[in-house]
């Protein structure tokens, strides 16, 4: 078969986004093996979709990517349960934290512990992803309206958590 | 905590992360690739079933269109899976298709040769104009027929409804038919042989309209009466994942 998009542009592209979508699919996840799985599904979207032949070209590789990652998550969750259920799941990341960075990522942590799934989502979207609330609402399929409340739910959620 | 505060948080418990980025990408273009190859495989699997039982060949470009007239009949899910997108954007998709054309068509018929080129490793001539092969054209009707490699290939685009959906097809032996679900899109296979030629048609339900494309083994004589000349290939030389990439592009309509 002949591919339209050189191997190298693909390959291109997903070292230089990889380190960005693993950190956002950690903070979603909140478990290193399961942002790996989430990260490779989302390039592999990716790949799928730079390769087929007589679709445009992606104009926004990165916001394609973005897009894709937080969808599949969303639907990933959904399949495994009906409900918005927040979860804290206990991580396992290994890195050479010093000891304030370990303290941070244990705060985040459990911030992000108390929230569900879709706020997650909003969260990594808005105050990682540096996207707006329209934007968001349109990844997410909400209204702008149901962004900035769970924005807003969020923040207060996690802000109880890092008081106590 | 506010805005900056929850931004500087995330900065600072995830700012030394360090991912495999060779496992990552490495992952994620073997799944890709392996996505690829499946809806190869898939597409695959039917022509070889189809090369067991071929049989009577559908009309030209028209074959799935022209099929009866059996109007009135709604479209609908009920498909196996063959995504290659999650299954909720795939389900979705198939759901959201219109029983009517929701956009025209933007290519021109005389352009289609060339976006046939583009995916094709021989040589695509011209559209062909005799009274069988004519090329015909409106805002919502697309039909063209070309040689590919010393072979015919028709293309044809119209409005669904008003034909079978695609799983009423599902199971055909005249010509060979199965029914799939790709990227949210229905699509039918066709495999048939009239007269010691035989053709390779993938029909895709897509915004309101079926588009189809069908490669035959042999080129028409120019007589205009549908009569070819004997086959040149083993095969019709267009493979079912080919004519499914060309059918199931975004490229056709306006978006």
């Amino acid at each position: 078969m002949i591919e339209t998009v050189p191997h190298d542009a693909f390959e291109e592209f997903a070292r230089a986004r990889a380190p960005h979508l693993y950190r956002a699919a950690w903070l979603l996840s909140g478990q290193r093996a399961e942002a790996e799985d989430l990260v490779q599904e989302t390039l592999a979207k990716v790949y799928v979709r730079m390769h087929r032949r007589l679709a445009p070209p992606l104009d926004n590789p990165a916001a394609y990517a973005q897009v894709t990652l937080t969808r599949t998550y969303i639907s990933a969750r959904r399949r495994r349960s009906s409900a918005e259920v927040p979860y804290g799941d206990l991580p396992d990341v290994v890195t050479s934290d010093t000891a304030d960075q370990a303290i941070a990522r244990v705060d985040l942590e459990e911030a992000l512990a108390a929230l569900s799934p879709t706020d997650r989502a909003v969260v990594v979207l808005r105050y990682l992803d540096d996207v707006a609330v329209d934007e968001v609402a349109r990844t997410l399929r909400l209204s702008p309206g149901a962004v900035k409340n769970r924005s807003m739910r969020a923040l207060a959620r996690m802000r109880e958590r890092t008081t106590r | 905590m506010n805005d900056t505060d929850l931004r500087a948080m995330l900065d600072g418990g995830t700012s030394t992360l360090q991912p495999d980025v060779d496992l990552l990408v490495a992952g994620g273009a073997a799944r890709g690739r392996k996505r690829l190859r499946r809806r190869r495989t898939t597409t695959a699997a039917v022509s070889v079933a189809a090369t067991v039982a071929a049989v009577a060949a559908t009309s030209v470009g028209t074959g799935l269109l022209s099929d009866d007239a059996h109007l009135g009949r709604d479209r609908g899910p009920g498909f196996a899976e063959h995504s290659s997108t999650s299954p909720t954007t795939a389900a979705e998709r198939l759901q959201r298709q219109p029983a009517h054309p929701d956009r025209p068509i933007t290519v021109a018929a005389i352009d289609v040769p060339a976006a046939f080129a583009a995916v094709l490793p021989h040589a695509v001539g011209a559209p062909i104009h005799d009274e069988m092969y004519r090329t015909r054209q409106s805002a919502h009707e697309l039909v063209v027929s070309f040689h590919y490699d010393g072979t015919l290939t028709s293309f044809h685009i119209g409005p669904a409804a008003g034909n079978f959906p695609c799983d009423q097809l599902e199971g055909r032996d005249d010509p060979v038919t199965t029914c799939s679900v790709v990227d949210g899109l229905a699509v039918a296979t066709m495999h048939g042989a009239r007269d010691g030629v035989r053709n390779t048609e993938v029909s895709v339900w897509n915004h309101g309209y079926i588009v189809s494309a069908i490669s035959y083994d042999a080129r028409e004589t120019g007589y205009g009466d549908g009569s070819f000349e004997e086959p040149v290939t083993d095969a019709p030389p267009i493979d079912v994942d080919t004519l499914l990439e060309l059918t199931s592009s975004e490229a056709w309509f306006a978006q």
